[in-house]
């Protein structure tokens, strides 16, 4: 009898744990005014900068936000597209310049010329249709461990030397975006040489990693003293760690920009609360906030910063594919890249 | 309870068995066969875990041939006993009963108290012996209080002692409740001690149907005659010529010719077939001066054995064997000539 | 037969299984697989073509095949030693050490991979133990990176299933063969190769297929541990053809051929453990740990250890990083909590302990009920397969087992396709996510249930049936009790499995439900590696709680 008695127990906690975390959500569920927002994973994260926005938001505006991740960026690209017919969200956060044309092939966003552009640097404003407005942004760079190394490479070139042999941690461009990253900044420096100097470059490589999180985490346990990551990377460790060891290198031949976008979904139910949490976005509020957590450069000049964005670079050279030439050929550099590079 | 078995046959894989049986209440009865005769088979079938393919089985006036075995009121005791291995004694025996609570407590209690297992209730099956735990089974069985006992080789997973002690048991539990059990077994000793009627089978049908001391003195065939006991069969060759005053045929021991007819039991085997004559060892004497009424030959000594209270003999003849079990007088060594003979009225013709 | 003891209508009963899966399963999978076969609203092999014609994906295939065959027979070498410990001798801490097996399973592969890296690593725990021992700067221990490192990981995660089948099966093993061999003169290493081992072969053969099955499947260990795009699997490939190619005509052909490839083993499994039940439970009486020679004493003790090192050296590390931090790369680490404080204080205004709280009763609440469904449906589903003659009975159970050989990437996407409209489309996250983890977890309920079902003797019933009891009633007071051990070991691995699943958890989530593994997951999103160790080592310790728990209800009536 007392075993029953056990499972009856158990059951009622069970079902008094549900009944718990359903009243939350069912109560924004039922909501038909509230904005729907898709977006990476990370973002809405309790880490991330969603929460803090979201709460400003709507208490300025008095509308109810829901955020949406089911993944990251191209899981809620691919979330979009599916939805094409039927959309679910109103605003899309997310895509980036690698994912920038794949996003406006599919035709499922419209376009939105926000006041906040007149502010943006031209150079940052990667889709002059203003499908896809940027909101954050920073470089791809080589990170070092200033403990462990005492002259670091200055260029892509260097990164080949001996003396870094099993030293870099690299990301797999078919599964991170850092990754692809580091291939299209290959391929803007070398063009159809790319393969050659990857082939350079493999002795050097400790491991190539699938996500940017396990990758930095090899780097930040030791086991590599450079990895690859964004300028901004040392930010976050003078930011909340309080050291300056973790350092960004600004590479010779220029390094490769990431442009974070974001955009008002086609046949969406609220698009004026989208258009106006996107102005919130850009503003200098709203910027400081993506800023901080994200940890990237805002895309608005007027941002009050934290004294530790003084750790990321600005590159004098940086590069960007043409979007076109992105779209059109990414599929086969990778794949060539798989092949050949012999990592 | 009354149990009618009406021509029933199944067939299972390459194996038929039919059978025709009336059981009276109240009885012990044996299922008695050698393996692979059926008899598993049949009290299955009796249980209802097999339903037969034909005919019907009736429990007193109930016909119960397509009854789920849960509403047949049958308790039965399994070969190896089957007892619930994650149960105690209790609650196996108490698995079962109409009744709950402390009254099916109590009930147990007594039914312990009946198979000398006070003080056991507490156990688990892998706590307990062979011998215990078959009389688990039994008081598990009668713990609903069946209508009908079944008891599918009980006692084969234990010692020949133990077996003893707890077939004597068994068979007062039986006249103490006066139910009607339904026993198989494939030992004729055990089947001869405890049975009030014995079903003889043999490859799937009943061979003969009686009381222990029938189908001991009386054989209605061969298989009978030849799995009960030891006996002697001696081929019958052609017809024999039976008149008033005596009989005639011919045997490979020689012609016989007796002055008074020799009973036959063998009715289903009246024309052709094979025939027998058939006697008892304990019936047959070494004289080396037979008079003219008996039936006697003279053969090789090929074996003895010295029994304390008889001797046994096996003595070479034209038909094989002669078995002769008398008493332990006269010395003889094998290879001595010896004479037997066997008066007409110990013998039958099967 | 013409037994009554159950054998009509078996696919009737199963029917309520498979309208179930048919839901939850076969629908959104054939919904994503169908589109390798399609291309422009007309049926196609051009993608299929496509696969088979291409080198590479010829290269990757054979290289799934290698090193799943690879890994299996390691694995299965490095189970037999504690499959025989777990099932001859009785020693302390046996049920301890038995949870501790299941580990491996529970944790998010992020946080193996964490473990791994921080244990195995050039900076390791075992290079700088070594280092120290041996005065030498460099890494002595250079396993990480490399093929040897998918095959370390792969023991790792599979030798503990190695060790519990062969347990199981060895437990089965009746062990007057043993004496009778003993009798007639053979030695020990003759008994063993000529009476035990054939007849284990069959269990090993199973529990290979299933181990082979896993390493097929392998994803997050060989992208991580592997180093580098030259170990790519089937899987590997899949990942990224759907999740970030969105090459959904190339990714499904492959994943359909994967599936394809899976089900054929699933068959091949179920088959040799279909053919291969004991009927007889043996009650094996086990030798105290007091009786055992003194060399058998020194051989178990080295393989415990070993067993502990391999197993709970990454994870340990996992724990005790969690509360250790370093000022700086020289310094030597101090103990604080730091990395809990910061867990428990993101930015913002959000209360940390309000997040953690959710985090625990999200994951705990779908654990549970993914518990208790599981065995529900397992239970009733391993009695129809048990008691019933089925006319397929290894397809249908290969159909049932299915889940085991699609990946939740593919199930999640397939979710998010079905529910992309309408009729599915306002079905709350909560039980979408339960769904999945049920029948991501089923298979292996299954897999410990059918065999304990198939493996109690029909005299039982008959005993139970003549004694009055019905169908329902046999299978609460016979059955259910006599596969209590399955239904443990069961719930057990169905509890881990959804503590730990992350990949469809995440695409069904939304957002707006944080499990354990997604807020691990964000956390080290969030360059916050140690937090993530932190929040790693509360998960590790909620299983080991629910593991005593269980144990604990297990040992109630004993």
């Amino acid at each position: 009898m007392k075993k029953y008695l056990l499972l009856l127990l158990m059951l009622t906690s069970v079902s008094s744990l549900f009944a718990g975390g359903q009243k939350e959500i069912s109560v924004v569920t039922d909501n038909s005014k509230q904005l729907n927002i898709y977006c990476y994973d990370s973002f809405a994260s309790e880490w991330g900068p969603g929460p803090t926005l979201v709460a400003d938001f709507t208490e300025k505006t008095g509308i109810e936000v829901k955020l949406i991740a089911p993944g990251d960026a191209v899981t809620i690209l691919s979330k979009v597209i599916m939805e094409k017919k039927n959309p679910r969200g109103d605003l899309l956060i997310g895509p980036d310049n690698n994912l920038l044309d794949r996003t406006l092939a599919e035709d499922i966003l419209v376009p939105y010329d926000a006041p906040a552009l007149a502010d943006i640097p031209a150079e940052l404003k990667f889709d002059e249709t203003n499908h896809l407005l940027p909101f954050d942004w920073g470089y791809f760079a080589i990170c070092y461990d200033s403990e462990q190394i005492e002259n670091p490479p200055s260029s892509l070139e260097d990164l080949t030397k001996a003396e870094y042999t099993k030293s870099l941690v690299l990301m797999d461009p078919r599964t991170s975006s850092p990754g692809m990253g580091f291939l299209l900044w290959t391929r803007a420096v070398y063009g159809d040489d790319y393969l050659d100097y990857w082939k350079r470059l493999k002795g050097s490589v400790l491991s190539v990693t699938e996500s940017w999180s396990n990758g930095y985490g090899l780097f930040t346990s030791g086991e590599a003293p450079l990895v690859l990551s964004y300028s901004t990377s040392p930010v976050y460790h003078k930011m909340w760690e309080e050291t300056e060891r973790y350092k960004a290198l600004a590479f010779e031949e220029g390094n490769y920009l990431q442009i974070e976008g974001v955009g008002i979904i086609k046949g969406a139910a609220n698009p004026e609360a989208a258009r106006k949490f996107l102005d919130y976005m850009l503003s200098p509020e709203g910027q400081e906030v993506i800023a901080t957590s994200n940890i990237m450069m805002p895309v608005n000049p007027y941002t009050n910063l934290p004294e530790a964005f003084n750790m990321a670079f600005i590159s004098e050279n940086p590069l960007l594919l043409d979007k076109e030439d992105i779209g059109e050929n990414q599929m086969s550099w990778v794949q060539n890249w798989v092949e050949e590079s012999g990592l | 309870m009354h149990l009618k078995i009406h021509n029933v046959s199944i067939t299972l894989d390459d194996f038929h068995l039919e059978a025709d049986l009336d059981l009276p209440s109240g009885e012990l009865i044996t299922l008695l066969g050698p393996s692979g005769c059926g008899k598993t088979t049949l009290l299955r079938i009796i249980a209802g875990l097999y339903y037969p393919d034909e005919g019907t089985v009736y429990l007193g006036e109930r016909d119960i041939t397509r009854l789920d075995s849960r509403f047949r009121k049958i308790g039965m005791v399994f070969q190896d006993f089957a007892l619930f291995p994650h149960m105690t004694v209790l609650k196996n025996i108490c698995y079962g009963m109409s009744e709950k609570g402390d009254e099916a407590k109590k009930k147990a209690f007594e039914l312990l108290e009946m198979v000398h297992l006070s003080g056991f209730e507490k156990r688990k099956p892998d706590e307990l012996s062979g011998g215990e735990q078959q009389r688990v089974a039994l008081a598990r069985a009668l713990a609903s209080s069946p209508e009908l006992l079944l008891l599918d080789e009980p006692l084969s997973a234990l010692d020949a002692k133990l077996r003893r002690t707890l077939r004597r048991q068994i068979r007062e539990i039986q006249q103490k409740t006066k139910i009607t059990a339904i026993y198989v077994t494939h030992d004729q000793e055990e089947a001869m001690a405890i049975s009030d009627r014995i079903v003889l089978m043999d490859r799937g049908s009943i061979s003969q149907t009686g009381k222990p001391e029938t189908l001991y003195s009386r054989p209605e065939n061969s298989f009978a005659g030849g799995f009960i006991g030891t006996a002697n069969m001696i081929r019958i060759k052609g017809q024999i010529f039976s008149r008033e005053m005596g009989c005639s045929f011919e045997t490979k021991i020689g012609t016989i010719t007796l002055p008074a007819p020799i009973p036959c039991t063998n009715k289903k085997n009246s024309k052709g077939g094979k025939r027998y004559l058939y006697f008892r060892p304990e019936d047959c004497m070494i004289s080396s001066h037979p008079d003219k009424r008996s039936i006697s030959g003279t053969g090789e000594l090929l074996y003895k054995e010295f029994g304390g209270d008889f001797q046994y003999l096996e003595v070479k003849s034209e038909d094989g064997i002669i078995r002769l079990k008398c008493k332990p007088e006269g010395e003889f060594h094998t290879g001595d000539m010896i004479s037997w003979s066997v008066q007409p009225e110990n013998c039958l013709i099967i | 037969m013409k037994s009554s003891t159950g054998l009509k209508r078996g696919e009737l009963r199963l029917l309520p299984v498979v309208i179930f899966l048919f839901l939850t399963f076969y629908l959104p999978v054939a919904i994503l697989l169908m589109r390798g076969l399609r291309a422009d609203g007309n049926w196609t092999f051009q993608w299929l073509r496509e696969l088979f014609g291409s080198g590479y994906y010829r290269r990757v295939f054979l290289f799934t095949f290698y090193q799943a065959l690879l890994s299996t027979i390691l694995s299965l070498i490095a189970g037999l030693p504690g499959g025989w410990l777990f099932s001859h001798v009785d020693f302390p801490g046996k049920r301890v050490a038995k949870a501790l097996t299941t580990i491996p399973f529970i944790l998010p592969s992020i946080l193996v991979v964490l473990g791994f890296i921080l244990f195995w690593g050039r900076q390791g725990v075992v290079n700088r133990v070594l280092a120290g021992l041996m005065n030498k700067e460099a890494p002595i221990v250079d396993v990480l990176y490399s093929f040897k490192a998918i095959l370390l990981a792969h023991v790792f995660y599979n030798f503990p299933i190695a060790l519990r089948l062969i347990a199981a099966w060895w437990e089965g093993f009746p062990e007057n063969q043993v004496e009778a061999a003993r009798t007639l003169g053979a030695s020990r290493l003759k008994i063993f190769l000529t009476v035990t081992l054939p007849q284990l072969l069959p269990g090993l053969l199973s529990a290979a297929s299933l181990i082979f099955l896993y390493c097929f499947m392998s994803f997050a260990v060989i992208l991580v541990l592997g180093g580098g795009p030259r170990f790519s699997t089937m899987e590997v490939e899949v990942y990224r053809l759907i999740k970030y190619s969105l090459d959904f005509g190339r990714g499904a052909a492959l994943a359909l051929t994967e599936t394809v490839a899976t089900l054929f083993l699933t068959f091949f499994y179920i088959r040799k453990e279909q053919k291969n039940v004991y009927t007889n439970s043996v009650f094996r009486k086990k030798t105290a740990w007091r009786d055992l020679e003194p060399s058998q004493k020194a051989g178990a003790l080295l393989y415990i250890g070993l067993v502990l090192l391999v197993i709970l050296g990454p994870i340990l590390t996992v724990m005790v990083q969690s509360f250790l931090t370093r000022p700086s790369r020289t310094a030597t680490a101090i103990w604080s909590l730091r990395w809990y404080r910061e867990m428990l204080s993101p930015p913002g205004g959000v209360s940390g302990t309000a997040i953690l709280a959710e985090a625990v009763r999200n994951s705990l609440g779908i654990a549970t009920t993914t518990l208790i469904l599981t065995l529900i449906i397992g239970a009733y589903t391993s009695w129809v397969l048990s008691r019933h003659k089925l006319k397929y009975p290894g397809l249908s159970e290969s159909l049932i087992m299915m889940p085991m050989g699609v990946s939740s990437v593919v199930l999640g996407i397939g979710y998010l396709w079905l529910m992309r409209n309408g009729t599915f489309g306002n079905i709350h996250p909560v039980f979408s996510i339960i769904c999945a983890h049920t029948v991501i977890a089923l298979p292996f309920v299954l897999r410990s249930l059918t065999p304990a079902m198939r493996r109690i003797r029909l005299d039982l019933l008959d005993a139970a049936k003549l004694m009055g009891a019905g169908g329902f009633k046999r299978f609460i007071s016979i059955e259910l009790p006599l596969i209590r051990p399955g239904l443990i070991s069961g719930g057990a691995f169905a509890f881990a499995i959804s503590l730990g699943e992350i990949n469809a958890t995440l695409i069904l989530s939304d957002a707006g439900i944080t499990t354990i593994p997604i807020a691990i997951l964000r956390l080290i999103g969030t360059y916050k590696f140690f937090s993530a160790c932190a929040l790693g080592t509360i998960l590790i310790l909620i299983c080991l709680l629910a593991f005593t728990l269980i144990d604990a209800f297990d040992g109630w009536e004993n």
